[in-house]
């Protein structure tokens, strides 16, 4: 069980949070090349350590957050409100 | 347009469940505390004055709930910017909610949506902690903190309103079910119905 930290709520176990994918892909632009909106709804990473993903805070806030989490070792290292993830 | 007025006079989604009394020995004391009105509002930062003002009191901060003085009125934070208003002096949920709307929040009625349960009694806290993951010794979820989270898998608002007591708000569609687990979890301390 991992235990997120929710930036509205503080710590939650993982079981109130639904998984929301890769949290680093951006969106193509409306009129971008087909092979790139195919890379931006199929193509994704599998990296081995520290990586940044979309939960959903389903049973408490029900806001969308942004964890960095490590893939080996499930160290949580930070969360985020969308819009405020560091570069 | 539904009928309003019928749905309010819907019956308890408790009407059929089990009620054992209360015995001496009973370490958790369980009971219905219908809503008259509970409306959840968005507020957009330019108008939590104004909503405040209409309420009479200050929206509480994130993970607390306020009753506020000398009304049956409670506030609970839900989310950022979210909160709900429950009221127990008898306001119409369309009242209550056209009001809030006039300052400016927007309001989404949920008085059928969920079915309040006080809890109470020596052994309240050893009963939720069968299936709560948050920590609810005094120190860390003092009276006056409110959270949601899972109770049992079901998303539940659980508020701490003082003297060892709580008061759960259940999903309506869960809520035969989480009671039936709330006597099973609770048969080892003694649970009676108020």
């Amino acid at each position: 069980m991992l235990l997120i930290p929710c930036p509205w709520c503080g710590p939650r176990p993982q079981t109130d949070f639904t998984y929301g994918g890769d949290g680093t892909v951006v969106r193509p632009a409306e009129d971008a090349p087909q092979a790139a909106w195919a890379d931006f709804v199929f193509v994704r990473d599998n990296p081995m350590g520290p990586h940044r993903e979309l939960w959903h805070h389903s049973a408490g806030c029900r806001r969308w957050l942004v964890v960095e989490r490590d893939t080996v070792t499930h160290d949580i290292t930070g969360s985020f409100k969308p819009g405020e993830v560091p570069s | 347009m539904p009928d309003l007025a019928r749905a309010s006079a819907r019956a308890s989604a408790l009407a059929t469940v089990s009620r054992p009394g209360v015995g001496p020995d009973c370490g958790v004391r369980l009971s219905e505390r219908p809503a008259d009105a509970l409306v959840q509002v968005a507020v957009p930062a330019a108008a939590r004055a104004a909503v405040a003002d209409a309420l009479g009191h200050a929206l509480p901060d994130p993970l607390t709930a306020i009753d506020i003085p000398g009304k049956s009125t409670r506030l609970l934070w839900v989310s950022a910017d979210q909160w709900w208003v429950e009221a127990r002096d008898g306001t119409a949920p369309a009242d209550l909610a056209a009001r809030l709307a006039a300052a400016g929040a927007r309001p989404t009625d949920q008085t059928q949506a969920r079915v309040v349960v006080h809890l109470a009694g020596e052994h309240t806290r050893d009963l939720l902690a069968k299936g709560w993951a948050l920590d609810l010794h005094p120190r860390a979820f003092p009276a006056g903190a409110c959270a949601q989270s899972s109770l049992a898998a079901v998303s539940v608002m659980l508020a701490a309103v003082g003297g060892g007591a709580y008061d759960l708000y259940i999903p309506r569609s869960f809520a035969q079910s989480l009671w039936d687990w709330l006597l099973d979890a609770g048969a080892e301390f003694g649970v009676g119905v108020d």
